[in-house]
């Protein structure tokens, strides 16, 4: 019944059109940074290095489909979690104002199994986003710029990672993405549990991010203790993937602490939902 | 269906209350609903129909008391209760983006049965929605949408079917194709059949047995026949002068009749064959009557419920 359930849930999701939005963004984005990187790239990168080419000599073709890529994820970072949460906040909330819960709660399934199908098709759509976003950015990246050494300017040293030695990290910055963003699933879907309407979770989501982010990156002393417990803190471990030698005890704790996330946020959900009264 | 002591009751509803805070929504309500019943929950607009019938299929928790079915506790054995129930909570709600025919099929294959498609499209076409099957349901009016709703409480062949106020809202010729459906599944197929209406007239028209409530509580409970049909009747005779019609009956048997005398209006509290008798008596005594209005005694204190008065 389980899979029956999730197999259910992806296709409203595909039915919805708001679930092509998230697609129709990220292809949107991803082409006018590349097409602007073709035509102006250059002077891209000269504003970006000329704070190290007093010290350092950068020399060779450093604009390549790699660094396209990472400034792409870069720059998305922040604009998925709202794709992600404009699906998985409107799925139990959407539904109650909708009233199709209703009729959903009086069908043999349990409240549980709902949540968590709900979760799965929601972390599949997440999937889906995130592997449409690698295939456009490294695949468009790699066909307009072609292959080269990535290199990653950190605020004090410069990391050139080797050709050949790119793209796994990718392929695993995408799957630390994913996890990170199934986190903001979990979140938003906890938050829809809460009320009949769609648009507040995935307000609320995006307010929790955003607050959670400015107190992460304010260099404020007090903030210090709270810092390595904000999930956004974490969310951006795909970017330690890059360096060299690789941080695999703070990939690892941050892997825990998302997952860990993921799980509370859940078990809240599913301990709300299946006491909770349906009133819509 | 005649409730007799050997026969079981289908559904049990044992002291059910449910509390909103300070406000008791349904407050102590039993009843018993047996096999073949077209059973009825009338009650005016907050009285506790939806949110008893919430609690009939476990959308909402009582606070106490238990609800019964098939003598299983529908707390412990929900999924396998639910299984043998199709209901309509409300007016009937689905995906606007879907068709009717995914619509069906989505719901039917949460029904714990497998439903084949030849199963769906007799069900959509039995409800009358057959050529309207692949429209999206946003296309749909609220009548079309209530005939879906019954196919969606029909398609797994459930032995109760639980139905929040089916007529409201439909057009006349809708209203008659509805109250049909109920009495075929009943006579015909059998199916036991709680529903809840604000309408006695509906109710009249369908139910076998019903129940009253009002503010959360039972009110009246019996056979629709013999509730409705009794013999009972309020009488009100308007006239020029109901003080003429006072004078006049003082000292006669219709004296002790009188319920009230005020305005244009004498009630009487009397039997159908005595209203004949009581018209021709004032018209003797040059009581100028403008007209006679009679009432069922349950009818009148139904209308009283629904407007306040009560």
């Amino acid at each position: 019944m389980f899979l029956k359930l999730t197999w259910i849930e992806i296709q409203k999701i595909a039915a919805k059109p708001r679930s092509y939005i998230g697609m129709i963004v990220i292809t949107v984005i991803v082409l006018v940074i590349l097409l602007a990187m073709k035509a102006d790239g250059t002077s891209y990168i000269k504003f970006v290095t000329q704070s190290v080419e007093q010290s350092f000599l950068v020399e060779g073709k450093i604009l390549n489909g790699y660094l396209v890529c990472f400034i792409i994820l870069q720059t998305l970072i922040i604009q998925i979690p709202l794709l992600v949460a404009l699906i998985t906040g409107d799925a139990i909330s959407g539904e109650a104002g909708a009233g199709t819960l209703r009729f959903l709660l009086t069908k043999p399934v349990s409240r549980g199994s709902i949540i968590m199908s709900k979760y799965c098709a929601g972390s599949l759509y997440t999937l889906g986003l995130v592997i449409w976003l690698g295939i456009l950015a490294l695949g468009g990246g790699l066909l307009l710029f072609g292959p080269g050494d990535l290199v990653v300017i950190k605020s004090e040293e410069i990391i050139i990672l080797q050709s050949s030695d790119v793209f796994w990290r990718f392929m695993l910055a995408i799957a630390l993405a994913f996890l990170a963003l199934s986190l903001v699933g979990a979140l938003s879907m906890l938050l829809s549990c809460f009320t009949d309407n769609s648009i507040g979770p995935i307000i609320i989501t995006m307010a929790i991010i955003i607050l959670f982010t400015i107190i992460g990156t304010l260099d404020v002393p007090i903030f210090d203790h709270v810092k390595p417990f904000l999930f956004t803190t974490h969310m951006i471990v795909w970017r330690s993937l890059f360096e060299r030698p690789l941080p695999m005890h703070d990939i690892m704790c941050s892997i825990w602490i998302l997952l860990g996330h993921t799980i509370v946020f859940l078990a809240i959900a599913l301990i709300y939902f299946r006491k909770k009264d349906i009133l819509s | 269906m005649q409730e007799s002591d050997q026969q079981k009751p289908l559904i049990e509803v044992d002291h059910l209350c449910k509390q909103y805070g300070d406000f008791n929504a349904v407050n102590d309500l039993s009843f018993r609903v047996f096999s073949g019943d077209v059973f009825a929950f009338l009650g005016p607009n907050g009285a506790g129909k939806s949110t008893t019938l919430r609690m009939l299929t476990s959308l909402v928790r009582p606070t106490s008391g238990h609800v019964f079915y098939f003598g299983l506790n529908l707390n412990e054995h929900r999924t396998a209760i639910l299984k043998k129930t199709g209901s309509i909570v409300e007016k009937p709600d689905f995906y606007r983006f879907l068709s009717a025919e995914k619509n069906l099929e989505i719901f039917a294959k949460l029904s714990g049965r497998t439903i084949s498609r030849p199963d769906i499209y007799q069900t959509l076409e039995w409800v009358g929605l057959n050529g309207r099957e692949k429209d999206k349901v946003k296309t749909y009016s609220h009548g079309m949408k209530q005939r879906l709703g019954i196919a969606v409480a029909l398609i797994h062949d459930p032995e109760i079917i639980l139905l929040d106020e089916p007529v409201n809202g439909m057009d006349p010729e809708g209203i008659i194709d509805i109250r049909n459906m109920i009495r075929f599944l009943n006579t015909e197929k059998k199916k036991t059949i709680l529903l809840s209406s604000h309408l006695l007239s509906e109710v009249e028209q369908i139910a076998s047995r019903m129940i009253i409530i009002d503010r959360g509580k039972l009110v009246v409970e019996g056979e629709v026949s013999k509730l409705l049909n009794s013999d009972e009747l309020i009488v009100s005779v308007r006239t020029t002068n109901p003080q003429q019609v006072k004078n006049e009956i003082n000292g006669t048997k219709w004296m002790q009749k009188l319920s009230s005398a005020g305005g244009m209006n004498a009630v009487f509290n009397l039997r159908e064959t005595e209203i004949p008798e009581l018209n021709r008596f004032l018209c003797d005594h040059s009581v100028d009557v403008l007209s006679i209005e009679s009432k069922r005694k349950l009818e009148d204190y139904y209308l009283k419920l629904i407007s306040g008065k009560n």
